[in-house]
């Protein structure tokens, strides 16, 4: 795509600065409706970029506009959601000129994105200023953390068999320097749905946690053991297991997938942190050995898998579906793409229980509403919906090294069900408490654990 | 309780680019010597073509398509220098602009069958062969399969040695459809190559040198298709012909490109190169595989295990 993101032609080093800021600021104040009106939205393919005026001069100009060129081009909804997309390239390249630091000007240019109204739009500086938008590094603390309620909850003490010290059903107060309910207002602030707020309260303080393999980081906290006294700890990064995997832009994912037996029933349970093609064989032969083992039904937790390669829910799927089937369709501008799936003769035919939770994401949703429509899933269980951020999308490095996730592609069902936005929604809505983890239990587990133990249900 | 780790961050979705785009760049073996010429630019999907035909000048007033194709067989080394070639291996390196993916490809043709191994890492091997008139494929999202329609007929022409020469072994007809500007001035004429079972493809020739410049279709896939343009650059002389060593390839979404390392002609190729790895069941294209009862009361001869042959 260097075409669309290379050095352009509204770059402000041609003396014609004030006059595109004038005329940006005028379009901006005079044409301040960028929204349109219903039936008025032109279809913007044919729109010519080099036939606009230059934006302002400002250090984020030709970072701007190759953002929004790639959106205008690439967007799956040529209209864009009937946004006046010329007048807000000139509107928000009139606001750079006036940020203060990178971090402004980044905000803004994601402010832009946010009027789209879509997941999976990301502009990522080269270097984040800010220690909640980014890991630091490829190793993370052994402990996952989960907004229940207002509190941000340690709901895994351990991870990867690596104790982190750190007692479950802890509540994190700061983590590195940071103000955790600090952090959970702000995103409270700026996100709408439940699902949404609690997956940008995890991944933040995920980003915290993460560093270099070794890197202590500081933690202050509530310790149900010490009758929720306030505590600190130091946790240690340490690297993940599992295979490191790279796919393009989307470097050293380390993934793992986890098998086993739930004891004293004929349940499997199956989960893996990502969608990444390598994968594939170890979630084969994982669920061999749990047929093997005399697997009569199956739990998938999808819980915290925020997607990756959406062609991998295809294979998948095939080891669950005797008869095929699609997962439903990704439109494009210019094409669509049906995730056809071929009946397998030798797919797993027990009962199926997918878990989910506000890191269910992406390909994780797609699949879980796809399987969902096709009557292969008897219930979808979780605390909460899902992410709701499911369109699919690719990862761009721009020039200066700034990466661009953008929105190429809708996705619905074979019944026509979408996931972006509401997510999807359990059939089972399980209550979680802290209560729950500090006991060390997992109240949606249980419930999949309950429900497949008890007659299928007629539906 | 047993959590996974997972990064949020921008993990989202590729879908089924990766391995759709490392397909679309097994397009073509000779075309043309223009540089970047993009004639992509001038007619960006076989649809776009199309449409543009309708405004076309009068077909009387077009160059007959079998006069042209025969120009660009001279153009690009004499029909006599490519039915010399028996056998060829091509090795080449790809890259997708912007989202980081790069893989090899290598290319095993003789007689008309055809191996063809992809590796792209995070994607993983991708396979694609021929032997007679059966065509198989073997990759991470659909497995083993036997290929049948468009899809095949695209595997089949994609690894000709010279579409021009060969068109008649994979379509039943070529009719110039337009004739077009390219960039730098440059008058394009349009052929668009149709098949029995629905495939179409518009070659663009320099309709002053007839050399080709680009070709675009819509390319089938086993989730569906999607328009392709290919465009050629940087021929080199290999036995007598001229071969494009690179080639653009622009998927709507994406961009990527093809440069040849190593082109060798008349080379051995093993005689088990071009059969289905086995033993193992392969796999009914989808329309049949859909069908089980119908299958279950007449098995298909490509239903049945295929005989063991050595791995490739």
């Amino acid at each position: 795509m260097a075409s669309a993101c290379g050095p352009n032609r509204t770059a402000t080093t041609d003396g014609k600065g004030d006059q595109a800021k004038a005329a940006a600021t005028a379009s901006a104040t005079t044409a301040a409706a960028t929204t349109r009106a219903p039936g008025e939205c032109p279809d913007l393919s044919d729109l010519d970029p080099t036939t606009l005026p230059p934006l302002p001069e400002s250090p984020y100009a030709a970072t701007l506009d190759a953002v929004w060129r790639v959106v205008l081009q690439k967007h799956f909804d040529p209209t864009l959601a009937c946004l006046d997309w010329p007048a807000l390239r000139l509107e928000y390249g009139a606001k750079l000129v006036d940020a203060e630091s990178p971090t402004a000007a980044y905000e803004l240019m994601n402010e832009l994105l946010d009027k789209l109204g879509q997941s999976h739009f990301k502009v990522v500086p080269p270097a984040p200023a800010d220690a909640t938008e980014a890991p630091r590094g490829g190793a993370l603390a052994p402990l996952a953390a989960r907004l229940i309620g207002d509190e941000v909850v340690v709901v895994d003490a351990a991870v990867g068999g690596v104790d982190s010290g750190v007692p479950q059903g802890a509540v994190l107060l700061e983590v590195a320097g940071e103000s955790v309910p600090e952090l959970v207002a702000r995103i409270k602030a700026r996100s709408e749905r439940p699902s949404e707020r609690a997956f940008e309260v995890s991944r933040a303080v995920e980003n915290l946690l993460s560093g270099d393999e070794g890197d202590a980081i500081a933690l202050r906290l509530r310790d149900p053991k010490a009758a929720d006294a306030e505590v600190t700890r130091e946790v240690r990064c340490v690297t993940p297991a599992g295979e490191v995997v790279s796919l393009g832009n989307l470097r050293d994912i380390p993934t793992v997938v986890d098998g086993r037996m739930i004891e004293g029933t004929k349940i499997g349970y199956l989960a893996f942190n990502y969608w990444m093609l390598p994968m594939l064989k170890q979630v084969e032969s994982t669920l061999g050995e749990l047929r093997e083992a005399g697997m009569e039904s199956l739990i998938l937790d999808l819980r915290g898998n925020p997607g990756g390669v959406g062609a991998m829910s295809v294979p998948l799927a095939r080891m669950l579906l005797t008869e095929g089937g699609s997962l439903g369709t990704l439109k494009f501008r210019d094409f669509k793409q049906d995730f056809n799936v071929a009946g397998n003769p030798d797919a797993f035919t027990g009962r199926l229980v997918i878990l989910v939770d506000e890191g269910t994401a992406s390909t994780s949703e797609i699949f879980a509403t796809g399987m969902r429509d096709l009557g292969r899933v008897e219930a979808v269980v979780g605390g909460r919906a899902s992410a709701g951020a499911a369109l699919p999308s690719l990862i761009e490095r721009l020039d200066g090294g700034v990466i661009l996730q953008y929105v190429v592609g809708d996705y619905h069902s074979s019944k026509g069900s979408v996931a972006e936005g509401d997510g999807v929604r359990p059939d089972l809505l399980v209550e979680e408490t802290r209560d729950d983890f500090i006991a060390g239990r997992d109240p949606v587990l249980a419930a999949a654990i309950e429900a497949l133990s008890s007659a299928p249900s007629k539906n | 309780m047993t959590r996974l780790h997972s990064r949020a961050g921008l993990v989202g979705r590729l879908s089924s680019l990766s391995l759709g785009l490392s397909l679309a760049l097994l397009v073509g073996a000779c075309a043309d010597s223009s540089g970047t010429d993009a004639a992509a630019k001038a007619e960006s999907s076989a649809d776009a073509s199309a449409d543009k035909a309708a405004d076309a000048p009068p077909k009387e007033a077009m160059p007959a398509a079998e006069e042209l194709l025969a120009a660009s067989v001279d153009a690009l080394g004499g029909a006599a220098n490519f039915e010399a070639i028996r056998s060829y291996y091509v090795e080449s390196q790809m890259n997708v602009d912007g989202l980081g993916l790069s893989g090899t490809a290598q290319t095993w043709w003789a007689g008309g069958d055809f191996y063809v191994e992809t590796d792209m890492p995070g994607v993983g091997l991708v396979r694609l062969g021929s032997q007679g008139d059966k065509i198989w494929s073997d990759d991470p999202i659909n497995g083993m399969r036997m290929i049948t329609g468009i899809e095949a007929e695209q595997a089949a022409w994609s690894t000709s040695r010279c579409l021009a020469l060969d068109w008649k072994r994979y379509f039943d007809s070529a009719e110039t459809t337009a004739l077009v500007d390219g960039e730098g001035g440059r008058r394009l004429a349009e052929i668009t190559f149709k098949s029995a079972g629905g495939d179409e493809v518009i070659l663009r020739l320099d309709a002053a040198t007839k050399m080709p410049v680009s070709q675009s279709f819509k390319q089938a896939n086993p989730l569906g298709s999607m328009p392709v343009t290919v465009t050629f650059d940087d021929f080199r002389e290999v036995a007598g012909t001229q071969v494009a060593y690179k080639q653009f390839v622009d998927a709507s979404l994406t961009k990527m490109s093809s440069v040849t390392n190593k082109f060798e002609v008349n080379v051995e190729v093993p005689s088990d190169k071009f059969a289905p790895p086995g033993p193992q069941t392969i796999r009914l294209p989808d329309e049949a595989a859909q069908a089980p009862d119908k299958l279950k009361g007449k098995p298909d001869e490509a239903a049945k295990p295929v005989a063991s042959q050595p791995a490739k």
